[in-house]
């Protein structure tokens, strides 16, 4: 009359395990489910009694409670379904409570009993990892990247019985290599006649600096932004679980783990919840988490919508996101590059002097630029379409994979003096890891006083000079006066800023 | 009603309904103010709008708290050439020295999106003629108009010129716009003339500019146009200084640049092409030759290692992407180069765009490198 079925439910982009409990037992024939359900939960019912009816098993006319264990945490989504279908066949004494143990449920239930996909397997497999564990054939391979004891997979509800009866023998699930990554085949060979926007990307991937590309359009900004995670280190161990946990609870599939750098390009128009996670009851996590490790590309970067952006300097800050939701505060991952591309005003003039746009548009769109989010830019750079005479003279620039090599001695050197990015480094840092040369502290003086570097822009350049260091060798630990010109020269004065 | 000095009835005609500045000059050339503001009050009444309450203490008190000054077509000191040609002007307000009417004036007009050439070209002009003791008349809008007063204002706080700006506005004098150049007008009110057609109080409305910019034409000998665009507001002061006589000239620009193509124009169209304060002193048929001395080119000469970079950036504005193909350098070098030419005064950045300044005031053009 009682049983207990092992299950997962979804926070963030964590599992958690769930006992679905089932009593049935004497009383006015019904059904209800308690411990906090959301309606997909709710539904549950209906999906469970077709799928055993169509399975050629009975719904008993009596009274039917379930709980969701442990009951304070609001659960969600459809992973329970089979779950509560198990439960009911070993409530009514059809299977053994013994089979079931030692033995995890995820699936979601059809109407014909058949045993579909679920958002977020991977994470709700890993909250039970030291279990066997039993989900949809499709879901298999996400199930797999958690690593759990053994994974079997079914088609049907009735597989699963005769699985749990030892009539039949599990089937084990298979890698999906359908969906495995493909390197992308973008270059930044293929940026021509830019040799600054290029040094800039370089720059970028190596101190993990964000970046700002400024110019009209078909200057190539987004051509450039697409390539830069090709610069960027594959993730590694906790990275790249992380990735891949982010990127199932999004309700992605995988053929492994996740290890390639991800390039996420929201529409302007993204709401906040898109951009940051979130919905009501399960949170899905948003562009800022799928980009975790990765890089972050906002195209026409002030046409966000202000709260949009402003809710985007705590990942940039500290790399995670905090949501708080009624039933509990999550904290999600969000460590990416952001690389934000803009116009010059809304007519994207291009160069001083050619803008055709009225005075009040104009205004509007520079203070949206000027805003504390465009502060955290520490590379800013005018970009402008190459020439037609450069862009068929010059041959194509140098291949990601030389890049690659730089960069990663830069980030390896940065790593073994700090444990950390360039980008990352606290004003005090900067002192003990980024020591001045004479001439470059009287160069930055000079600009300081001159009112052409604030004093924010002051720790940036000497960020960024750090890692044109590195990217020189590193061999020496001052920072010298041809970093601070070249950090200087990346950061160009858009708008109100310095 | 009674007991009013006569520049509060001009002033309140102003506000009477259906009385333009055409209908105000006509009753003031003709009548007494008082006797033009009851004309005009009748005329309005005929109409049924009706007068309210004692506007002209109302208007007396406005302009008397804001220390604004009133001039009349037939009251004393009011320029006569604002009083001629078409679409004449019969009551102004003003704060300020009224007496720079009095002296050589020079219009500097141009766009409100200049590049940063154009905006150096206007402070120099502006400091040049200020140093000779030509007064530059404006309208402190954004761009060219609040550069050519920044020069002034340059030249009158470090020297004893007697060259003043003259700032004709769009709004009423109370009502700093644009909102940037609030300093500005502050300054210009203390140590020049600020002019408005508009009583204490009014708004800046764009209809009022294009008619603001009569008034500027008509105050100057020469209008001098220093960038502007083919249909920008700087061509309609231009025609109004071609209907009232008045020489123009231009600034050339490079015919890359969208904002210097209304001035590139009137210069094929036959307008005299300046480049300095000299070359217009001596349109004014004045001596230039001692503001050449007072003001010959201060920076220190480029490097030479910087020339060539120099050279890469005088063409207009590039980017760095441009200057590193052009000039074959490193990135390193490059902003090196850009660091020494910018601190040296040589080369100006806007947002990630350098160009070059070659000219400064007063140099022969024979001593310049190109």
């Amino acid at each position: 009359m009682f049983a207990s079925i092992n299950s997962s439910t979804l926070f963030g982009i964590q599992g958690a395990p769930v006992s679905v409990e089932v009593h049935i037992g004497a009383g006015l024939p019904g059904f209800s489910v308690v411990g906090l359900p959301d309606e997909a939960c709710r539904e549950a019912r209906d999906r469970v009694r077709a799928a055993l009816l169509s399975s050629g098993f009975e719904w008993p006319n009596r009274r039917i409670t379930v709980n969701l264990a442990p009951s304070d945490r609001r659960k969600g989504g459809s992973g329970l379904d089979l779950a509560l279908a198990i439960g009911m066949l070993v409530a009514q004494g059809k299977i053994d409570q013994a089979a079931t143990d030692g033995i995890g449920f995820v699936a979601e239930l059809g109407l014909d009993g058949s045993l579909k996909h679920v958002s977020g397997t991977a994470p709700l497999v890993a909250a039970m990892r030291d279990l066997h564990v039993v989900v949809a054939s499709a879901a298999g391979g996400d199930a797999l990247v958690a690593a759990p004891r053994r994974v079997a997979v079914a088609d049907t509800l009735g597989d699963v019985v005769l699985g749990l009866q030892r009539a039949v023998e599990w089937r084990d699930a298979v890698r999906d290599v359908a969906h495995d990554e493909v390197a992308p085949t973008l270059d930044m060979g293929d940026v021509r006649g830019q040799p600054v926007a290029r040094r800039a990307a370089e720059v970028s991937a190596a101190g993990g600096h964000n970046l700002l590309l400024v110019g009209g359009p078909g200057g190539g900004k987004t051509m450039l932004a697409e390539r830069i995670p090709s610069l960027l280190p594959p993730l590694d161990g906790h990275d790249a679980l992380t990735a891949t946990m982010i990127r199932s609870a999004a309700g992605q599939r995988l053929g492994g783990l996740v290890r390639l750098a991800p390039f996420r390009a929201p529409h302007h128009s993204a709401s906040m919840a898109a951009m940051i996670g979130g919905g009501s009851g399960a949170v899905r996590p948003g562009e800022v988490s799928l980009a975790h490790g990765g890089v972050l590309f906002l195209d026409e970067v002030g046409e966000f919508a202000p709260s949009v952006l402003d809710a985007l300097r705590q990942p940039l800050e500290s790399g995670e996101i905090r949501l708080a939701r009624s039933g509990a505060t999550l904290t999600l991952p969000a460590r990416f590059l952001l690389v934000g591309a803009t116009n010059p005003c809304p007519c994207g003039g291009g160069a001083p002097g050619s803008c055709v746009c009225n005075e009040v548009a104009r205004q509007r769109y520079l203070r949206r630029l000027s805003g504390p989010l465009l502060d955290r830019f520490d590379l800013r750079v005018a970009v402008a379409a190459t020439s037609p005479a450069d862009l068929v003279d010059t041959g194509p620039g140098e291949s990601t994979a030389v890049m690659r090599l730089r960069v990663d001695e830069a980030r390896w050197i940065a790593d073994a003096r700090q444990g950390k990015s360039n980008a990352r480094l606290s004003p005090s840092e900067l002192d003990e890891h980024a020591p001045l040369s004479a001439e470059a502290r009287a160069l930055l003086l000079a600009e300081l006083e001159a009112g052409r570097l604030s004093g924010r822009g002051y720790h940036r350049v000497r960020r960024v000079a750090r890692t044109l260091g590195d990217l020189d060798g590193g061999g020496a630990d001052v920072v010298c006066l041809d970093h601070v010109r070249e950090a200087i020269a990346l950061r160009a004065r858009v708008g109100a800023m310095q | 009603m009674s007991g009013h000095p006569d520049w509060a009835y001009a002033a309140a005609l102003t506000q009477v309904p259906g009385c333009g500045s055409t209908t105000a000059f006509r009753l003031l050339v003709l009548h007494e103010p008082r006797e033009a503001y009851e004309r005009a009050l009748a005329e309005a009444a005929s109409h049924g709008a009706n007068a309210q309450g004692d506007a002209v203490g109302m208007m007396r008190e406005r302009c008397e708290g804001s220390g604004v000054g009133v001039a009349w077509v037939r009251g004393p000191g009011f320029p006569l050439v604002i009083a001629a040609g078409p679409g004449p002007c019969g009551v102004f307000f003003f704060r300020g020295d009224a007496e720079l009417f009095v002296g050589r004036r020079v219009g500097i007009v141009g766009t409100r999106t200049p590049t940063p050439s154009g905006v150096y070209t206007a402070r120099e002009i502006g400091e040049g003629l200020s140093r000779a003791g030509v007064h530059v008349v404006s309208g402190l809008a954004k761009g060219i108009d609040g550069a050519a007063h920044d020069g002034v204002r340059a030249a009158v706080e470090s020297s004893a010129t007697t060259g003043r700006a003259i700032a004709v506005v769009g709004s009423g004098l109370d009502v700093v716009y644009p909102r940037t150049n609030a300093a500005l007008w502050e300054w210009v009110a203390h140590h020049g003339l600020l002019i408005s057609e508009h009583p204490p109080g009014a708004t800046a409305e764009a209809h009022h500019f294009p008619r603001r910019n009569r008034l500027i034409a008509a105050l100057s000998e020469v209008v001098v146009v220093v960038e502007s665009r083919e249909s920008g507001g700087s061509m309609s002061t231009v025609r109004h200084a071609i209907e009232r006589q008045r020489d123009v000239l231009a600034v050339p620009g490079s015919p890359r640049v969208v904002s210097a193509a209304g001035t590139n124009l009137l210069i094929q169209q036959g307008c005299g092409a300046v480049t300095s304060a000299a070359d217009i002193l001596s349109v004014l048929a004045l001596d230039h030759r001692h503001i050449d001395v007072v003001s010959r080119d201060e920076r220190t000469p480029p490097d030479p290692r910087d020339v060539g970079v120099l050279e890469a950036c005088s063409h207009g504005p590039v980017t760095l992407d441009q200057l590193m193909i052009a000039t074959a350098c490193t990135l390193a070098d490059l902003a090196l180069s850009l660091g020494r030419l910018e601190a040296t005064g040589w080369v100006v950045e806007e947002a990630g765009w350098w160009e070059a300044l070659l000219l400064r005031r007063g140099r022969h053009k024979d001593e310049c490198i190109s």
